[in-house]
């Protein structure tokens, strides 16, 4: 039995000078949301695990489960935007996007080491728009947020989930193959990566040069375009036309100087399909905020529309005022 | 200045090796003066830590970079960036036990390690309940004792398992030391990283 002071492993109290922090951040986001049109929404703590559990694409043993009253599977939501997706799918069905929604709250996994994960989240979202300009929008509120709140200097790594999927398909035949090389790309394991293509496929000289440059390299969008020239292929074309567009509007917003590419970059979530990034800040461990498009989420609960979206991580931004 | 843990023990003599020979370091990390070494003039921290603390230095950002075996690495099942195989510190992971032992599957067979994870995961992956008795050193000696029917251990030369009539069984895993690195140093101290990881890339 635990003692009466304890809080199961991994949460904790917050004091009021913490908090205070915190609610500034909050604050802060909410004028932006205001400035930008987004409404502030709130979706329950509390979902099923067949819908937004198993939507989320997020792995079942990170989902913190528990029967409810009626037998069923239920989830503590894992993240913001999948509640958001499922919203949009069924509340709003019958009316016409675009819908810009915020919501702020705290999110729940349980992490490798068996302790449960808490996290408060800010959350922007742009639903039913295909345009960069929404993506660009999205990075802007993102950095603004950040920016509000701490003089520290933002690095934002930008990219695209399409570069590798096609590159590998270019490459490799075998699709088991590609799902290995995609798996040790998603946990980072670059070692891994270089190990399943010298052991496990033949291909050319040529094309390992390709798949292990576009892994290390990190930098700015002229060295990146150098890239477009290796195939013909129109949605690469695409690709990087998206790419120098985006750099375009975030020039406009001032920001094209902190943005860092890296093209082999997949994201935390499944559900990405397009342009997704991180900002991170000089003296934190941490990613500060992530994002990117997920135009199959939404279809995933019935409804056909293109998003994008970003969620800050409150707790770390807060330990970085300046 | 880039912060970089490397392991106390047997591997810490390959990494000076390959450090040196870099010409990332003039002068050798000695394991017997201060836990952090600095190197102010080549802009480096060196933090000696017990090889299972690497990984935990380097998810919490104390380290940029680490150098782990990969034996660490899939026990403490964090995700972290593993960008550099360096071809030190070579061993097996294996599954060793008495001459003519076999897994019966009638019954729950004991395993004595340090890796209880890895081990676990192994042996759900071949379908195969075990018990698993977790010890934090001289694993040889459970067998010897009757403790447990099978170890999972690293193996290098195989001389200790001979020493107590113990026979290697099946290679889980081939292990050697991996540069590890902090996601978020490895955007914002790219360059650093990098002509971190290049010298040393000559050197391999």
């Amino acid at each position: 039995m635990p003692r009466s002071f304890e809080t199961p492993l991994g949460v904790k109290d917050y004091t009021p000078e913490s908090l205070k922090k915190i609610e500034t951040i909050i604050d802060g986001a909410k004028k932006i949301a205001a400035e930008y049109q987004y409404q502030g929404i709130k979706t329950p703590a509390i979902e099923y695990y067949q819908t937004v559990g198993l939507n989320s694409q997020i792995r079942a043993d990170e989902l913190i489960r528990f029967t409810g009253p009626l037998g069923r599977m239920l989830i503590i939501r894992p993240d913001l935007t999948t509640p958001i997706a499922r919203m949009v799918a069924s509340t709003y069905r019958e009316i016409a996007p675009p819908f810009r929604f915020f919501t702020y709250g705290d999110v729940y996994r349980n992490d490798a080491e068996g302790l449960i994960e808490e996290k408060t989240q800010i959350d922007f979202e742009f639903i039913g728009e295909e345009s960069l300009q929404a993506d660009g929008e999205i990075i802007n509120i993102a950095a603004g947020i950040i920016k509000n709140f701490s003089e520290t200097p933002i690095r934002i790594t930008l990219g695209h989930t399409q570069i590798m999927k096609i590159l590998l398909e270019e490459t490799m035949k075998e699709e088991a193959i590609r799902e290995k090389v995609l798996r040790a790309l998603q946990t980072l394991d670059y070692v891994n990566f270089r190990k399943i293509i010298e052991e496990e496929t033949s291909i050319t000289e040529e094309d390992k040069e390709k798949l292990y440059n576009i892994l290390m390299m990190k930098g700015k969008l002229p060295d990146m375009m150098a890239i477009e020239s290796w195939y013909d292929h129109p949605e690469w074309k695409k690709i990087f036309a998206e790419i120098s567009d985006i750099q375009k509007i975030m020039d406009h917003y001032g920001l094209g100087e902190a943005i860092i590419y890296d093209l082999s970059l997949l994201g935390r979530h499944k559900y990405y399909t397009g342009i997704l990034f991180n900002i991170y800040l000089q003296g934190s461990p941490y990613k500060i905020a992530s994002g990117g498009r997920y135009d199959g989420l939404i279809g995933s609960f019935g409804r056909d529309l293109s998003a994008t979206g970003m969620a800050i991580d409150v707790l770390e931004l807060s330990k970085m005022c300046s | 200045m880039l912060s970089i843990a490397v392991p106390k023990g047997r591997v810490l003599e390959e990494v000076n090796e390959l450090l040196l020979k870099s010409g990332l370091i003039d002068e050798e990390i000695n394991e017997d003066r201060k836990l952090i070494i600095e190197y102010p003039e080549k802009q480096m921290k060196f933090i000696l830590a017990k090889p299972m603390d690497v990984p935990v230095y380097v998810k919490y950002g104390v380290a940029d970079i680490g150098v782990a075996g990969k034996d660490v690495l899939l026990e403490v099942e964090e995700k972290l960036l593993e960008l550099m195989d360096l071809g030190i510190g070579h061993c097996r992971l294996s599954l060793c036990g008495r001459a003519n032992a076999e897994i019966d599957f009638g019954k729950m067979p004991k395993i004595a390690t340090k890796y209880p994870k890895t081990a676990g995961r192994y042996f759900r992956s071949k379908g195969q309940q075990v018990e698993i008795i977790k010890l934090n050193g001289s694993i040889e000696i459970a067998p010897v004792l009757g403790l447990t029917d099978f170890i999972v251990d690293i193996v290098s030369t195989g001389r200790t398992l001979k020493e107590n009539d113990l026979f290697e069984i099946e290679q889980i895993e081939d292990i050697s030391s991996r540069i590890i690195v902090n996601e978020a140093s490895f955007y914002l101290k790219n360059e650093e990283i990098n002509h971190f990881v290049n010298s040393l890339k000559v050197v391999i």
